[in-house]
C-alpha cells in the first residue's frame, strides 16, 4: 500500500520532469567537451532537416545512448564517409552489406577496409592507425550512435527493401566528416513515418537529390503501426 | 457507475470497455508509460576482424548434428546467431527423431554453456585441482601412457566411457591398443542392459523398433518406454501416431508396481506387486494359472483373467518388458517368448528396423568388478570420460573408495562430477555441439556429428587429444593417416568432399566402425535375503535420466510429468502408507535399505501399490556444478544386488520406511490442485461414446453468442475494448483491424490446436518454450528474496508460485475424491489421468486486456495478445483477470546482470535468443505464440516477394512436440493443417462458457476401455 504510494508518487514526479522539455535547436552533448570537428558538424548540420519524419515527441533530444540529435562521439579512427562515399563513389551496402538481408545493418570487418588499405595511403596516420589494429588482430572498437532500445526490434532489411534510403534516417552521411546522429529515432517519430506513409521523393531530397519525375509519381508506402510490428 | 454491458443493436454484447473499467476503479485516464531512460553509457560496436563466409550478421545459420544427451542419438539442427548456438532443435530428415527433440534434447545448449564447465585442463595438487596448460596437462598424459606401455600393464589400464554409439568407441579402441591398453568399457547406466542381452538372443536384434500403429493392444510389463526404457523420443513418436488414429488406435494396458508417465497414459492399469510381471506372463503364456499370478501380484483376479483374454484375442498385440527388476532377463525372455507365439514379431515388434543405440554398452557389474579389481590394487590407471560411475553405482560398489587407491586417474569429462573430481587430471572434451564424430542410429544410415560454434572454452576433443599423444610416439604414428579426427570421420565416408556434400543434413548412408567390446562380466548376483516391508523402486528420472542432466537448470526446473516435483527429492508412496506412518505431504519421512538411508519429505501418490515406495534417482550431486545439490541422491540406497545380466536392479531393493522426527518441508511443486473439480480443463471421452456421436461435434454453440469460427477481421464479435472504437461492429473505420486494411494485418488469425489423444505429458514443449524464449529458472537457492529471507533452500522461489514457465503440463486425476483420501482396492485399483499443455489461449475476447491501466496488453489485429514490455508497469491485474493464469510476473530481476537473482550465470547467457527481449523484473510476460517466428517468416516472404505458404514455419512447443500433438499457424485460411483440426469433432476451448473465444483449441483424449466393459450408447 504505502510502497504503491511511493511508487505512483514518483511515476508522476518522473512524467512531469519529461513533460515540456522540447528546444528548437540541438544542445550541445551532455558529458565530455566538443572537440572542433564534432562543434563544426553541430552547427552545420546539428539540426535536424525538417520533414514530415521529424516529429520528436517527448524525448526529441536524447536517445537510448544518451546523445541526442547531434551526438557525434570521437571514434578510434577517424573515418571520413565523404571520401570514401562522395569522391570514391561507394555504396553505403558496399560495408554495411547486411542492410538488405538482414534486421542488423551489418559494420564491415577490418579486413574490408585493409582489402584497399593495405596499400592506399599506407602512411597516414589514420590508416597507421588502422594497420596496428589489423596487425594486432583486434578489431576497431567503433563507438555506437544510433540504438534503439532493446525491447524494440527494428529490421533493417524491411526499410532498405521498402526504398526508404538510408539518409531518411541516417542524415547525409555521405557529407559527415564524422558522423552524427541526425534524426532522434524516438517512437513517436518512428509512428509518424509509419501512419502518414513514407513519400519516396523525400526520400530522395533527404539523401541530397532532386527526385525525377517517375519518383514523383509514387504513391507513399505505409506499414503497419499496432505494437506488435516492433515491440515484441 | 456499472460497468456498461448493455447489448446492442446487433444483438450481442458490447462487453467490457476499459474506460469504463478503469472508471469504475476510480483511476481517471491512461497513464502512459514511463519514457524509456538513456543509458548515458558508451556503447561499442565491434565488427568481425575478418567476416566468416555465409553468415549474415543477425540472420541465423542452422548446422546439422547429432544429440548425444542420450544413446538415441536422435539428429539436431542447431540454430547459430553471430557464432553461439542458440536452440536446439530436431532434424525432419532424421530416421530416428524427425525432428522431434525431448526436453534433455533441448538441454543440451545448458551443457554447452554450463558455467560449472572446466574451462581449461586442471591437474591435481594436493586436495586441490588447478588449472594448467594443455602442453603440460598432454605432457603428464603422454608420460604416463608411455609409462603403462613399457611396463606391459596396458592389460589391466580400465577406460571407462560414457556409452554412445557411432565410430568413436572403434576409434578409442584403436588408440588404447596402440598403448597396449584393453578395449574400454562403455557404460550406460540408463541402459536396460537384461532387455538388451534377452532381446539380442530372442529377436536377433538388440533393440527392435516397435511399430505400435501395428498392433490393436499395447502391454508393458514396466517398460516405460516414454520415459527411460529405450529411446524415449521414436517410441513416444510412434505411440502418439499410434493413438492419434483414436478408431484404430491401440489399446494400453500397464502392468507394474508404479504408474510412470508411461503408465499415466495407458487405459488401464494392473498394480502388480514388483517381481510378479513373470507370473503374469507366464499366465498369459498358459504356463501358469491366472489365481496363482494374481496371488504374487496382490490384485483381484479378474483383472488377470481380462489381460490374459484380451492378449489372446488381439490380432496384433506390443508386449513389452522393463528392464530393473530383479529378474528383468528372465521377464524379457518370457515376453520375446510370448511375443513370437503370438506372431507380433515383423508384425509390432521389429528387428529388422531395430536400434543399435546400445551397442556394446556395459552394465552395473561391469563397474563392480572393475572397482573390485581397482580396490585390490591391481589397476594402475583409470581413465574416464562422461561417465560418472562413482554417482551411478549402488554403494556397496564402492566406486569412490575404490578410485583412491589407483594411482593415477584421468578424465575427459567436461564438467565436474563425483568422479572427475577425484581423478588427477582432466583434460576437458568438448561438449557434443562442438564436436565431430558419427552414429549409426538405424542399420545403414550413419548421422553425422559436426561443431555448430567455435568452442566455448580452452577444450579439446577427446578423439584428437588421444590422436595427439599417439601420433607422439613414432611406433604408433603411422597407423594414422588423418590429421585429426574430422579426418577420420570423413575418411569412413570417402573423403573430405563426401563429408562437406552430407553435412547440410548431417545424413549419409555408411556404417560406423565397429568394435569387438569386451566380453560381458558375469553377473554374480545371488538371491540376497533382503528385509524391509516395502519395495523400493529407484527409478530413472523422466527429467534427469541418471542424474546427467542435474546442473542444466532447465531440467531441474522442469517439473516431473508425473509428480510434478522440481528441484527437490520426495519419497513416493500410497495414501495408505502415509497413513499407516502418520505422515502427510512433507513431513519427511526416512527411508532405510541395506545399502543406505535417505530422509525426505513424503509424497503421497495414487500411482503406487500401498507396500511400494519410490524415489526418482538423478539429484542429491557432491561435485557436479552448482545446480546438482538440490534434493538428495537415491542411488546411495540401492542395494548391490544387480540382475542375472548385470544391469543395476533399480526396482528391486527392500525398504523400512519411518517418521522422521515430524518435521516438515515444503514441497516444491508447481500443481495446485490434482483434481479437475467438474471444470472441464482436459476432458476425455470414451471411445465408444465418441462413435455414438454422443458429445456433438466442433464447438458448443451459446444462445445469443456469437459463434466461435476463426473469422478473418476482428476475432471476435464481443473483443470490442482492446479495439475501442474500432471494436464497435458497425463503426466506420476499423483501422488495421478490417480485413479489407491495405495492409492486411487483419487476414490472419493465428491459433493452435493441441490433441489430448497424442499428448503424453512428456513435457518437452516446456523446455523447448524456455529455450526459444529466454524464460529464466527460479528455483536455484540463491534466486530467492534478499530482504526478508523466509524462503530458502532450492526451489523456494517455486514454492511462492514464481516459475516462469510459459507453457506448462497440468496433469489431473480422474478420483472422486482428494488423493490423500484415496484407497488401494486391488480389485478396481485404477484411475484415469489427464493431462494438458497450457498456454495462453490469445482469447478474442480476453479478460486480460480491458484491466490493463497502460495499455500493455492489446489484442493484434492477426489475432495475438501481445504483451508490450516496455509498457508494464507492473500491475498485475492481467494476471489476477486470467482464467488460464497463464501470465507470469518478473518478482525478481532474472535477467538483470547486477542482481543475485540472475537466472544466466555466464556463459548461459550466450543461449539467449536475441529475436527475443529479455525482461526485466516488474515486467508480465506470457506465452507470444512466439511472434518473433511469425515475424522472421514474414521478414522472410516479404525479402523473397512471395506469400507465405501454409505450414511453413512453426512454434517452437509444435515443433519440439515428440507426440506431433500441437499443431499451430493461421485458422482462418483453409490451407493451414490448424484450420482442419480446428473443426474435428473432439475439438473443445477450455473454460468455453466464459465467453472467452480462445484461440487455442483442445481435442479430447480418447480412453479404450476394456472390450467387455463398453459402454453403450
Amino acid at each position: 500500500m504505502i510502497p504503491g504510494m511511493v511508487a505512483i508518487a514518483l511515476v508522476a514526479t518522473m512524467l512531469s520532469a519529461y513533460a515540456g522539455s522540447q528546444s528548437a535547436e540541438s544542445p550541445a552533448p551532455a558529458g565530455a567537451e566538443e572537440t572542433a570537428t564534432q562543434k563544426a558538424n553541430r552547427e552545420a548540420f546539428g539540426k535536424a532537416k525538417p520533414g514530415p519524419w521529424a516529429y520528436s515527441g517527448a524525448s526529441g533530444y536524447t536517445n537510448y545512448l544518451g546523445g541526442g540529435i547531434g551526438y557525434s562521439p570521437e571514434q578510434p579512427v577517424k573515418f571520413p564517409h565523404p571520401v570514401h562515399v562522395n569522391a570514391l563513389k561507394m555504396n553505403c551496402a558496399f560495408c554495411h552489406n547486411a542492410a538488405n538481408q538482414s534486421p542488423d545493418p551489418g559494420l564491415p570487418a577490418v579486413a574490408t577496409c585493409m582489402g584497399c588499405h593495405t596499400i592506399v595511403g599506407a602512411g597516414r596516420p589514420e590508416i597507421v592507425k588502422l594497420t596496428e589494429y589489423w596487425n594486432n588482430k583486434q578489431p576497431v572498437p567503433w563507438v555506437r550512435i544510433h540504438k534503439v532500445p532493446e525491447y524494440v526490434h527494428f529490421p533493417h532489411m524491411r526499410h532498405v527493401n521498402a526504398g526508404v534510403t538510408c539518409q531518411t534516417c541516417h542524415g547525409q552521411v555521405n557529407n559527415m566528416p564524422q558522423v552524427f546522429m541526425a534524426q532522434s529515432l524516438n517512437m513517436g517519430w518512428c509512428v509518424q513515418c509509419h501512419v502518414n506513409g513514407y513519400d519516396p521523393a523525400e526520400g530522395v531530397r533527404a539523401a541530397g537529390y532532386e527526385p525525377d519525375s517517375a519518383t514523383l509519381a509514387l504513391p507513399k508506402k505505409k506499414a503497419t503501426y499496432d505494437c506488435a510490428t516492433c515491440h515484441y | 457507475m456499472t460497468v456498461d454491458t448493455s447489448v446492442s443493436e446487433t444483438g450481442s454484447s458490447a462487453g467490457v470497455k476499459r474506460r469504463d473499467f478503469l472508471k469504475v476503479l476510480g483511476v481517471s485516464g491512461a497513464a502512459t508509460a514511463a519514457v524509456g531512460c538513456s543509458s548515458g553509457d558508451v556503447e561499442k560496436l565491434i565488427p568481425y576482424l575478418v567476416s566468416p563466409d555465409q553468415t549474415v550478421p543477425g540472420v541465423s545459420n542452422y548446422y546439422a548434428t547429432t544429440c548425444r544427451e542420450c544413446a538415441a542419438g536422435c539428429g539436431l539442427i542447431v540454430e547459430v546467431r553471430d557464432g553461439r548456438a542458440i536452440k536446439a532443435e530436431g532434424n525432419p530428415e532424421h530416421p530416428v527423431n524427425r525432428g522431434a527433440l525431448c526436453a534433455r534434447g533441448q538441454s543440451s545448449l545448458q551443457g554447452l554453456y554450463n558455467p560449472d564447465r572446466y574451462r581449461q585442463p586442471m591437474k591435481r595438487e594436493g586436495d586441490a585441482l588447478v588449472a594448467t596448460t594443455w602442453d603440460d596437462a598432454l605432457q603428464i598424459l603422454s608420460a604416463k601412457l608411455g609409462e603403462v606401455k613399457s611396463r606391459g600393464q596396458g592389460s589391466r589400464v580400465a577406460f571407462v566411457n560414457q556409452h554412445e554409439q557411432g565410430s568413436f568407441p572403434a576409434f578409442l579402441d584403436g588408440v588404447l591398443a596402440g598403448f597396449g591398453i584393453a578395449p574400454h568399457l562403455s557404460y550406460d547406466a540408463e541402459a536396460p542392459v537384461a532387455v538388451l542381452q534377452a532381446n539380442q538372443a530372442a529377436y536377433g536384434a538388440a533393440w527392435p523398433a516397435i511399430d505400435f500403429s501395428a498392433a490393436s493392444l499395447i502391454v508393458s510389463f514396466g517398460a516405460d518406454f516414454l520415459d527411460g526404457w529405450g529411446l524415449p523420443v521414436p517410441q513416444q513418436l510412434a505411440f502418439a501416431e499410434a493413438r492419434g488414429k483414436v478408431e484404430g488406435a491401440p489399446r494400453f494396458i500397464y502392468v507394474g508396481a508404479r504408474r510412470s508417465l508411461t503408465g499415466l497414459n495407458a487405459d488401464q492399469w494392473i498394480p502388480a506387486k514388483p517381481g510378479s510381471e513373470l507370473a503374469i506372463v507366464n499366465a498369459i503364456a498358459g504356463k501358469g494359472s491366472a489365481a496363482a499370478a494374481a496371488e504374487a501380484a496382490g490384485v483381484g483376479v479378474a483383472l488377470i483373467d481380462g489381460l490374459v483374454a484380451e492378449v489372446r484375442k488381439a490380432r496384433a498385440s506390443a508386449l513389452l518388458a522393463g528392464g530393473f527388476g530383479q529378474d528383468a532377463g528372465e521377464l524379457a525372455t518370457a515376453v520375446a517368448e510370448l511375443n513370437k507365439a503370438r506372431g507380433n514379431v515383423g508384425k509390432t515388434i521389429k528387428p529388422a528396423d531395430g536400434y543399435l543405440a546400445f551397442e556394446g554398452v556395459a552394465g552395473h557389474v561391469e563397474m563392480r568388478a572393475l572397482a573390485e579389481r581397482m580396490n585390490a590394487g591391481e589397476v594402475p590407471m583409470l581413465l574416464v570420460r562422461h561417465a560418472n560411475p562413482a554417482y551411478t553405482t549402488a554403494p556397496g560398489v564402492g566406486f569412490a573408495a575404490a578410485m583412491a587407491k589407483v594411482p593415477f586417474k584421468v578424465s575427459f569429462s567436461s564438467v565436474p562430477d563425483e568422479t572427475t573430481s577425484l581423478c588427477d587430471l582432466i583434460l576437458p572434451d568438448h561438449h557434443g555441439l562442438e564436436s565431430w564424430g558419427d552414429a549409426e542410429p538405424v542399420k545403414g544410415r550413419l548421422s553425422l556429428q559436426q561443431p555448430t560454434m567455435d568452442p566455448v572454452f580452452d577444450s579439446r576433443q577427446t578423439a584428437d587429444v588421444l590422436l595427439a599423444v599417439a601420433k607422439a610416439d613414432p611406433s604408433l604414428a603411422s597407423k594414422y593417416g588423418f590429421a585429426d579426427y574430422r579426418g577420420y570421420i570423413a575418411s569412413r565416408i570417402g573423403g573430405n568432399q563426401n563429408l562437406k556434400n552430407a553435412l547440410p543434413t548431417a545424413l549419409v548412408s555408411g556404417a560406423a566402425a565397429s568394435r569387438t567390446a569386451p566380453a560381458r562380466t558375469a553377473s554374480r548376483a545371488t538371491a540376497k535375503e533382503q528385509s524391509g516391508e516395502y519395495t523400493l523402486l529407484t527409478y530413472l528420472s523422466p527429467t534427469l535420466g541418471d542424474g546427467r542432466g542435474a546442473n542444466k537448470p532447465w531440467l531441474q526446473e522442469l517439473p516431473d510429468p508425473v509428480t510434478k516435483i522440481l528441484w527437490q527429492t520426495v519419497v513416493e508412496m500410497h495414501p495408505e502408507t502415509a497413513k499407516r506412518i502418520g505422515v502427510a505431504d512433507g513431513e519427511l519421512v526416512t527411508v532405510t535399505t541395506a545399502a543406505g538411508s535417505l530422509t525426505a519429505p513424503a509424497l503421497v501418490y495414487i500411482g503406487l501399490r500401498p507396500d511400494t515406495l519410490a524415489v526418482a534417482l538423478g539429484r542429491g550431486h557432491t561435485a557436479a556444478g552448482r545446480y546438482a545439490e538440490a534434493g538428495e541422491n537415491a542411488w546411495q540406497l540401492l542395494d548391490a544386488a544387480e540382475d542375472r545380466a548385470g544391469g543395476a536392479a533399480l526396482g528391486a531393493t527392500k525398504a523400512t520406511l519411518v517418521k522422521a522426527d515430524g518435521k516438515k518441508q515444503r514441497i516444491v511443486t508447481t500443481e495446485g490442485s490434482g483434481r479437475q473439480h467438474g471444470r472441464g480443463i482436459a476432458q476425455a471421452i470414451a471411445l465408444p461414446a465418441l462413435l455414438a456421436g454422443e458429445e456433438g461435434h466442433g464447438h458448443h454453440v451459446f444462445e445469443g453468442q456469437a459463434s466461435t469460427e476463426f473469422l478473418p477481421g476482428l476475432r471476435s464479435p464481443t473483443a470490442n475494448d482492446a479495439q475501442g472504437e474500432f471494436g464497435v461492429p458497425n463503426s466506420k473505420d476499423k483501422g488495421q483491424y478490417d480485413p479489407e486494411h491495405w495492409s492486411g494485418a487483419a487476414k490472419r488469425r493465428w491459433a493452435m490446436t493441441i490433441d489430448l489423444a497424442k499428448c503424453t505429458g512428456c513435457s518437452a514443449c516446456v523446455t523447448a518454450c524456455y529455450a526459444e524464449n529466454n524464460i529464466p529458472t527460479v528455483g536455484a537457492s540463491w534466486q530467492g528474496p534478499v530482504l526478508l529471507p523466509d524462503r530458502t533452500g532450492f526451489g523456494a522461489n517455486v514454492t511462492r508460485g514464481r516459475e516462469m514457465a510459459w507453457i506448462r503440463l497440468e496433469r489431473y486425476w480422474e478420483i472422486d475424491r482428494e488423493p490423500k483420501d484415496v484407497v488401494f482396492d486391488p480389485e478396481h485399483p485404477d484411475f484415469d489421468t489427464n493431462f494438458i499443455p497450457m498456454m495462453c489461449q490469445h482469447c478474442g475476447n480476453a479478460p486480460c486486456e480491458p484491466v490493463c491501466p497502460v495499455y500493455a496488453t492489446y489484442h493484434a489485429p492477426n489475432g495475438l495478445n501481445v504483451q508490450v514490455y516496455n509498457r508494464c508497469v507492473g500491475t498485475r491485474y492481467c494476471s489476477n483477470n486470467c482464467p488460464y493464469k497463464v501470465r507470469y510476473y518478473n518478482w525478481f530481476g532474472y535477467g538483470d546482470p547486477t542482481r543475485s537473482q540472475y537466472a544466466f550465470p555466464e556463459p548461459l547467457h550466450w543461449q539467449l535468443n536475441p529475436d527475443v527481449t529479455v525482461r526485466q523484473k516488474g515486467i508480465m510476460e506470457k506465452c507470444t505464440f512466439c511472434v518473433q517466428r511469425i515475424k522472421e517468416a514474414e521478414h522472410r516472404v516479404s525479402l523473397e516477394g512471395r506469400e507465405m505458404q501454409p505450414d511453413e514455419f512453426t512454434t517452437a512447443c509444435a515443433q519440439a512436440c515428440p507426440s506431433r500433438a500441437i499443431v499451430f499457424g493461421d485458422a482462418a485460411d483453409e490451407n493451414w493443417s490448424v484450420a482442419k483440426w480446428a473443426k474435428d469433432r473432439r475439438a473443445y476451448h477450455v473454460f468455453e462458457e466464459l465467453n472467452t473465444y480462445t484461440a487455442v483449441v483442445y481435442l479430447k483424449k480418447v480412453n479404450h476401455p476394456a472390450p467387455t466393459a463398453s459402454a453403450t450408447a
